[in-house]
């Protein structure tokens, strides 16, 4: 059973030029402030950042790679806070925020937290349905 | 009224008027869905996996799949339908919005929340197609990146005529603040104990106090010798040359009268006392790091102040 207040185990995750490029490729992003460092600074970045779907997916793995294969995914709120620069690294965080009982199962919601040297970069909540 | 005063005016009524026109595209009144450039397909997926480092085996080993068929990551939603062919002839409702937001001044985004609703998982084969619209637009809203409106794009994700996930992007449309919007910088206070130090200023000298009792040499200006009690005062003229013995670049957020990035130094000089200073603009802040030996210049600030700053000694 699943209980309010349980901590997940942290991850980290090195945002690399080569991370950072390969997430945003990945999902289709071709916005040049994810893949070009030249660009992103002409725009007044410090350098490539990592892509809104990439931050997205990461809270969404950061949540299954806990529950196991089985869990589906439900819903997924993210708030986006300091830009995830390559040359940073990311720890993401998590603790179990409510678990409600349902006809399938259990909707377990994790409240998220993916920190890195600036602050937050992103913060929401993951539910997940656990049969 | 002057013909400047009426091109603000008018800048102002059309900006109003296109905010207005804005409104009207609000509501959940899609248009035609744009149908994704590929199916759902494994070598996405697997590109995916590999890049996000997700090992979960739903996405990629049929063997281990409780399901008895592989599913999508649900993270890759959105991704089926950016590669999805965009008519310009035919600008779905949250591009006109965006139209208007851009043609109003507001030309620069920041997204702020990204929700979704998974209402199934998607297999492999299906066709994912998207219908967008915008959802609200706020007010003018003044903001740290500056003033700027809030709206909510939601996106209907469909496999054929059922929707399979809702998203919602709120993103702020702002109006990026120009170098000359930075506005003044604050004038200090002048008093009988730092008179001498600002009109040392104009005369482009650094003056430090110095009591009149026991010679010790004090910064910033104080009313009696902490050493002796002496009120007597008296200042040096500073060579100009130190140390930097502390410093920090500011980047956020905006403050008024000064360029962003700006590098607050405390200088030890060669005198012995430390002042608190700034990098001369031009400077790299980079260069900057403690023990850096610099020199005294002046320079004036935004509004016309004239300060004391220092750059990396010659």
């Amino acid at each position: 059973m699943t209980r309010v207040g349980e901590v997940l185990p942290e991850l980290v995750i090195e945002a690399s030029v080569r991370n950072i490029v390969a997430t945003a490729i990945a999902s289709r992003d071709y916005q040049d402030v994810h893949h070009d460092i030249a660009s992103a600074q002409e725009r007044g970045s410090k350098t490539i950042f990592t892509n809104i779907l990439t931050s997205n997916g990461y809270c969404l793995r950061y949540v299954t790679d806990w529950t196991g294969p089985e869990a589906v995914v439900k819903r997924a709120s993210i708030r986006l806070g300091v830009p995830n620069y390559a040359g940073d690294t990311m720890t993401m965080t998590g603790t179990v925020d409510a678990v409600d009982p349902g006809p399938d199962g259990e909707l377990v919601t994790v409240a998220v937290r993916g920190r890195n040297s600036l602050g937050d970069h992103v913060t929401g909540t993951v539910t997940v349905l656990l049969r | 009224m002057t013909a400047v005063g009426d091109v603000a005016v008018d800048a102002a009524v059309t900006a109003a008027a296109l905010i207005e026109e804005a409104r009207s595209f609000l509501g959940p009144t899609p248009g035609p869905a744009r149908v994704g450039r590929d199916p759902v397909n494994l070598p996405m997926v697997h590109h995916w996996c590999q890049a996000l480092d997700d090992r979960n085996p739903a996405y990629v080993d049929p063997d281990a799949s409780t399901r008895g068929h592989l599913i999508a990551p649900p993270g890759m939603l959105q991704t089926w339908i950016m590669d999805a062919p965009r008519d310009p002839s035919a600008p779905s409702p949250n591009e006109e919005v965006m139209r208007r937001l851009d043609a109003a001044g507001y030309t620069s985004v920041v997204a702020v929340n990204y929700d979704h609703d998974y209402l199934r998982e998607l297999s492999l084969g299906e066709r994912v197609s998207v219908r967008t619209y915008a959802e609200d637009l706020s007010e003018e809203k003044q903001t740290a990146l500056g003033p700027g409106r809030f709206t909510t794009t939601v996106y209907e994700y469909l496999v054929g005529d059922e929707v399979v996930g809702i998203g919602r992007m709120r993103i702020l449309k702002f109006r990026p603040p120009r170098a000359s919007d930075v506005g003044e910088r604050v004038r200090p206070a002048v008093g009988r104990d730092n008179a001498f130090f600002w009109d040392g200023v104009k005369e482009g000298e650094l003056r430090i106090q110095q009591c009149g009792g026991c010679g010790m040499l004090r910064h910033p200006p104080a009313p009696l010798c902490a050493r002796c009690a002496s009120t007597d005062q008296g200042y040096v003229v500073a060579s100009g040359r130190g140390v930097v013995y502390s410093h920090v670049t500011h980047h956020y957020p905006p403050l008024a009268g000064v360029e962003m990035p700006h590098t607050a130094l405390l200088v030890e000089l060669e005198e012995g006392v430390r002042v608190i200073s700034e990098l001369a603009s031009g400077a790299d802040p980079a260069q900057v790091r403690i023990g850096l030996p610099v020199e005294l210049v002046f320079q004036k600030v935004p509004g016309g102040q004239l300060l004391p700053a220092f750059r990396p000694a010659s």
